[in-house]
């Protein structure tokens, strides 16, 4: 017998605040519809024997896209023991349409009406006694948030919860179901809300007319993402520096002792050299991480990013992105993993694709860490060049976007842009710190495998070659023959030594690598890095290349086709390499004229196989009559609207 | 009348919606069936999205959608 309760409700409607309080797990939460876009599974704290699946939110179990279909699917298939319906007790009119939708599946069900504590501070009255009268259903009223009334609710569902009588709603000829619905609805909640006084200005709306404000809520809202990006790069970055400092004043202390005590060379370089060091490196990068992330989710969890998508949905409209597409972006600054997965809430195929596409160059936390390693090693720690990179990236989602959307894959009419705007709320500190365990316990076991195992790798080449160990001289070894086999890739870029092409190999495994190998390799960085150009250069490169594996690994299965991730590959490495050489150009034009031409062939050659590339997914079909429109609201056949 | 020409802070009840790529079953399924109330609270700054009051939540939705929406002024 199983012993399955789903829940299932609306997107933001309490679900997952509703589930971690009866798993007792933590699963992120947030205050924008699909937080939730996986289902999740977790045992009941107070009946290990009951499994509790937490269902991705919707608004009709009868949409035709993904999420609605799945979950549809999945109940159908394997129908759980009992469903426990989550309303948002602010719109019970709007949250009844699922629950008509939910009790014609036949499966014992019982509702929970959540936010009972909103509704007491606003003075609102439901009759919820009345209502599950006449939906026949029993209902409870509880609030997630302040555990009030789930162990009953718990308790009802486990024992008593039986299917539900069928609402008589059944389309009949040229009637509407939508229609039919909420006639019903209206009918079962007749006269049982009673509103203590007309409050239609909350402070949330209050709040909403400043920073929604037709003037003000563009110069807010970029007050603010500057804001998030100074306080990460200023405060993380100098805590940052002391953790790495103080590993690397222990790793040469310790190796003072081993030398003393006669332990052999190659263990002591292994043991200092590669392991605690390149441990200290990884841990510095984390206060920058979590300070990004802290600030973000609290932006994420007060609604503020809902709010975001409706400002700018008219720029990301015209790249080929969606309004929602820049919540997947925000995340992506935290880390394209988190973001690429968050695209999945983007309606539309192409604008999905496109988000995936686009959201790696994003600079990520980590890639942020690297450049304000840079910047502490070339211009004296200061922001200017993070934040010319944050720049850069944003312009790269834009004329990268722009240049997509032109091509015909990507030509097709935009999808539509519906999206709920929750009320405000005050994060909940403990949601945040949350967010934060996570993101250290993620980082630190990541730093613990993939860069231990890297930074192992890395010095076993550095330090050996034909002739086996070879010490200091790194001529010799397995890693000088690499780098200079590719070193030549990137000589039009600026960086000519081995040691960056090496760094920036490593940099495919995980970004952090790149400041690793490195310091690893203790390389003379101004020797490597000749202007400040090459920096930028080096650094936007690092922005804007293929991401790491973890990256493309999400990138793969949310896109779901290798041939589609693989364009993408071309053409992030495409992006990053014209970007980084149009930079060091720059550089060249300033400093001395030589390499210059070389340089200018190879920028020619990518401006033509660029404008070939794009002529060919251009290729133009006038339909009759057409005489050579720019497609647009202009052309009259829109199915076969091409940009010309 | 059109949604988009509903001054701000005005209501209105919906008369019909057509179909535009899909967002008709949608928006109904939201609530926007004919005979609601609705409200244009406020327009994005660039002016191709607005922020409508429907059953007591808000709602984002594009310029173009509203222009598929017949409302009348109540």
């Amino acid at each position: 017998m199983n012993d399955v309760i789903a829940l299932i409700g609306n997107p933001n409607c309490g679900k997952t605040t509703l589930f971690n309080k009866l798993t007792g797990t933590h699963q992120k939460t947030g205050n924008w519809a699909g937080v939730t876009t996986e289902k999740k599974e977790g045992k009941y704290v107070k009946d290990k024997k009951i499994k509790i699946i937490d269902l991705p939110g919707l608004y009709s179990l009868n949409a035709r896209s993904g999420d609605e279909r799945a979950v549809l699917d999945y109940l159908k298939k394997q129908p759980p023991k009992a469903i426990i319906n989550v309303l948002d007790g602010n719109c019970l009119e709007r949250s009844l349409y699922l629950t008509t939708e939910v009790i014609e599946l036949g499966i014992p069900m019982v509702i929970a009406v959540n936010f009972s504590d909103e509704l007491d501070k606003k003075g609102v009255k439901v009759n919820l006694n009345m209502i599950s009268k006449r939906l026949k259903t029993p209902i409870f009223s509880v609030s997630a948030l302040k555990n009030q009334n789930l162990d009953n609710l718990m308790a009802y569902t486990i024992t008593n919860s039986q299917t539900v009588e069928k609402p008589p709603i059944t389309a009949q000829n040229g009637e509407v179901e939508e229609n039919l619905r909420y006639d019903y609805i209206k009918g079962v909640l007749n006269g049982t809300i009673k509103k203590k006084k007309n409050n239609e200005n909350s402070i949330s709306d209050k709040i909403d007319k400043v920073i929604l404000n037709k003037y003000l809520a563009l110069p807010i809202f970029f007050t603010v993402m500057t804001v998030i990006y100074f306080l990460s790069i200023r405060i993380g970055g100098r805590i940052g520096e002391f953790v790495s400092e103080w590993f690397e004043g222990s790793a040469h202390k310790i190796s003072l002792v081993l030398e003393y005590k006669g332990v052999p060379e190659w263990i002591i370089s292994l043991l200092c050299g590669a392991v605690i060091k390149g441990i200290g490196h990884i841990l510095a990068f984390l206060p920058q991480i979590l300070v990004l992330f802290t600030l973000l989710s609290i932006m994420e969890e007060s609604g503020y990013s809902a709010r975001v998508a409706f400002i700018i949905d008219g720029v990301l409209k015209r790249i080929g992105l969606s309004g929602k597409s820049f919540i997947p972006m925000m995340l992506g600054c935290g880390c394209s993993v988190t973001g690429i997965m968050a695209s999945r809430t983007v309606e539309g195929e192409n604008e999905k694709r496109m988000t995936v596409f686009l959201t790696p160059f994003m600079p990520c936390g980590v890639k942020t860490a690297v450049f304000g390693w840079f910047s502490s090693v070339f211009f004296g720690g200061s922001a200017i060049l993070a934040t010319c990179m944050y720049f850069l990236g944003i312009m790269a989602v834009v004329v990268v976007g722009r240049i997509l959307k032109s091509t015909k894959r990507f030509s097709v009419a935009n999808a539509p842009f519906i999206m709920e705007i929750p009320k405000l709320r005050v994060p909940r500190i403990k949601e945040i710190f949350f967010v934060l365990y996570e993101k250290t316990k993620e980082f630190t076991v990541k730093a613990g495998l993939i860069i231990f195992i890297l930074s192992v790798i890395l010095w076993f080449l550095r330090s050996f070659g034909l002739k086996g160990y070879v010490g200091n001289a790194v001529e010799n070894s397995f890693l000088y023959f690499i780098g200079n086999g590719i070193k030549y890739i990137f000589y039009p870029l600026g960086f000519k030594d081995w040691q960056a092409s090496v760094a920036l190999i490593s940099g495919v495994m995980a970004k952090e690598a790149v400041v690793e190998t490195f310091q690893l390799l203790n390389v003379d960085m101004s020797a490597v890095f000749l202007t400040p150009y090459s920096v930028y250069s080096f650094c936007a490169f690092v922005l804007l290349s293929p991401p790491c594996l973890a990256t493309l690994t999400t990138a793969y299965r949310e896109l779901k086709s290798a041939k589609w991730t693989i364009a993408m590959i071309l053409m992030q490495f495409f992006t990053g390499y014209s970007v980084a050489l149009i930079i060091n150009l720059l550089g060249l034009l300033k400093e001395r004229a030589n390499g210059l031409i070389l340089s200018l062939i190879i920028v020619i050659i990518l401006l033509t196989l660029l404008i070939l590339s794009i002529k060919k997914l251009r290729k133009c079909k006038c339909v009759s009559g057409c005489k050579g429109c720019k497609g647009g609201k202009s052309c009259l056949a829109k199915e076969k609207r091409y940009t010309i | 009348m059109q949604l988009s020409e509903l001054s701000v802070n005005r209501k209105g009840k919906i008369i019909s919606l057509t179909n535009s790529n899909g967002t008709k079953s949608a928006l109904k399924r939201l609530g926007l069936t004919e005979g609601s109330d609705i409200k244009v609270i406020r327009y994005s700054p660039f002016g191709d999205a607005l922020q409508i009051k429907i059953k007591e939540f808000y709602l984002a939705i594009r310029k173009s959608d509203a222009d598929k929406i017949k409302v009348e002024e109540v």
